[in-house]
């Protein structure tokens, strides 16, 4: 055996896992070579470390030597562990120090009972008369819920279309629309039969060319008025024929409708005494009996 | 009854499905005002508040899932609000008996009741030394348990800084709450 094979067994000679044949071997190298001998020596000195008790404060001796202490990075991820949301090794490695630091394992315990208690606190009982007073207050400022404005036009809507005037109300308004935007249709026929009272006073042939023109125009006795006054009185004669033969033709046609409608009249008063009179022989034929025993 | 039917009758104008709804929801609503303002009068009246503006604004959550984020937010700001016209944060302060009524404990028997509630008004104490933001992150994901990314958009701060944010204040408040239980252990016994 050379000093590699014997450097490769050292742990488990010492842990007491090594075969007869190999311990042997390894007996008869450590009597041959010095520093391997030194070597054994020194490694049982190691393994048995651990069990020696340690300074309590050596972790954080070492650490203020060198890296400062862990508490800082320590403290980024204790509320992913307390939550459970750290990997495994990193879990492991936050555990050792938890274990070694009063600190933040205060901190831990800390944010547990926080994670416990604060949704507790998420829920407090505002008293008995607390939905009372928010009922109230709801009423009072509004009975119904506000709705979008759509369905409240709608809603007007039908409540005006459904009111018993609102067809007279519409052609009033109709009408005023009307009046504003066209004038008013009558103010003409105002003035005409204004003119033609004035002309009636002063005792003058009474036509349309001299209703519709101006009186100076009509009193001019230039040749192209003239004979424009003569056309125009000649239209007016024929339109006066034409006007007394439709109203002849209109007063025969009313003559004739009102001697209709007195016939029927007339027949429409005989008719109950008719009717009583077929009732009469239908009586008399559905019962003769009747008419026998009286 | 699920919340989706309440929302619904809420909506129709139903007053009993309302007072169902703020039956279920007062408690929470009650606990955001009051970690925000940390005076139960003050935070009476704006759960009040709350509650008159989730109403008026009901038609306006249109996914009855995301109702309760809707609420919270609604809740929270009505409390930066109200801070926010104050002029200032509220100090930090120390409950009082009757204010730390809430804060009773539901143990077995009374030395549990005591141990807990000791307990909880001393977390309590340690959220209203917070700064600002860090007791707004706990109040939000701690306290009413929202998600990072409600957080986020709630806050309007980006995804990573909450989540740090987060961590940041879990441990700012277990460092207070070391610091608090330390003195309370130092303190003679009566």
């Amino acid at each position: 055996m050379n000093c590699s094979a014997f450097e490769i067994r050292i742990e488990r000679l010492h842990k007491g896992l090594l075969t007869p044949a190999e311990r042997q071997e390894v007996e008869g190298h450590l009597k041959l070579c010095s520093s391997c001998r030194e070597l054994a020596r020194l490694a049982s000195v190691d393994f048995e470390a651990p069990l020696l008790r340690q300074p309590h404060d050596l972790t954080r001796s070492i650490l203020e030597r060198t890296s400062g202490p862990a508490c800082g990075r320590a403290q980024e991820h204790l509320c992913e562990f307390v939550d459970g949301n750290l990997e495994n090794d990193y879990e492991e490695i936050l555990s050792l120090h938890l274990e070694g630091c009063s600190g933040c394992s205060a901190l831990v315990d800390s944010l547990r009972e926080l994670k416990d208690i604060l949704p507790q606190l998420g829920e407090i009982d505002p008293g008995l008369t607390f939905s009372f007073r928010v009922l109230r207050a709801t009423s009072r400022q509004l009975v119904k819920p506000r709705v979008s404005l759509w369905p409240r036009v709608q809603r007007w809507w039908l409540r005006l279309i459904q009111r018993p005037r609102f067809s007279l109300e519409a052609a009033y308004l109709g009408t005023i629309l009307l009046v504003c935007v066209f004038g008013n249709p009558l103010t003409a026929v105002q003035e005409l039969s204004l003119r033609a009272a004035a002309l009636h006073k002063s005792e003058r042939v009474v036509s349309l060319p001299s209703l519709a023109l101006p009186g100076s125009l009509m009193s001019s006795d230039t040749g192209v008025l003239k004979s424009t006054r003569e056309f125009a009185e000649d239209l007016s004669r024929r339109q006066e024929g034409l006007a007394k033969s439709a109203v002849g033709t209109f007063e025969r046609g009313f003559r004739s409708l009102q001697g209709f409608v007195q016939a029927e009249f007339r027949s429409a008063r005989s008719l109950p005494s008719r009717a009583a009179h077929v009732l009469a022989e239908a009586w008399t034929a559905l019962f003769p009996k009747s008419k026998s025993a009286r | 009854m699920d919340l989706s039917e309440i929302l619904q009758s809420c909506r129709g104008g139903d007053e009993l499905a309302w007072e169902a709804l703020v039956t279920r929801h007062q408690a929470r609503v009650y606990a955001i005002a009051y970690h925000y303002v940390g005076n139960a009068e003050d935070a009476r009246d704006l759960a009040q508040e709350v509650f008159v503006r989730i109403y008026q604004n009901l038609h306006l959550c249109a996914d009855d899932q995301m109702f309760v984020p809707w609420m919270i937010r609604i809740a929270r700001n009505i409390c930066v609000d109200q801070l926010r016209r104050r002029k200032a944060r509220p100090p930090s302060q120390d409950i009082d008996a009757a204010e730390a009524g809430y804060l009773q404990a539901g143990g077995r028997n009374p030395e549990e009741q005591w141990a807990e509630s000791s307990k909880k008004r001393m977390v309590y104490r340690a959220v209203r030394e917070l700064t600002d933001l860090n007791r707004e992150i706990i109040l939000l994901k701690e306290i009413l348990g929202l998600s990072l990314e409600e957080i986020s958009s709630m806050l309007q701060v980006p995804l990573g800084t909450v989540k740090s944010r987060s961590n940041r204040a879990r441990l700012e408040l277990a460092r207070k709450l070391v610091a608090l239980s330390g003195s309370y252990n130092d303190e003679p016994a009566t």
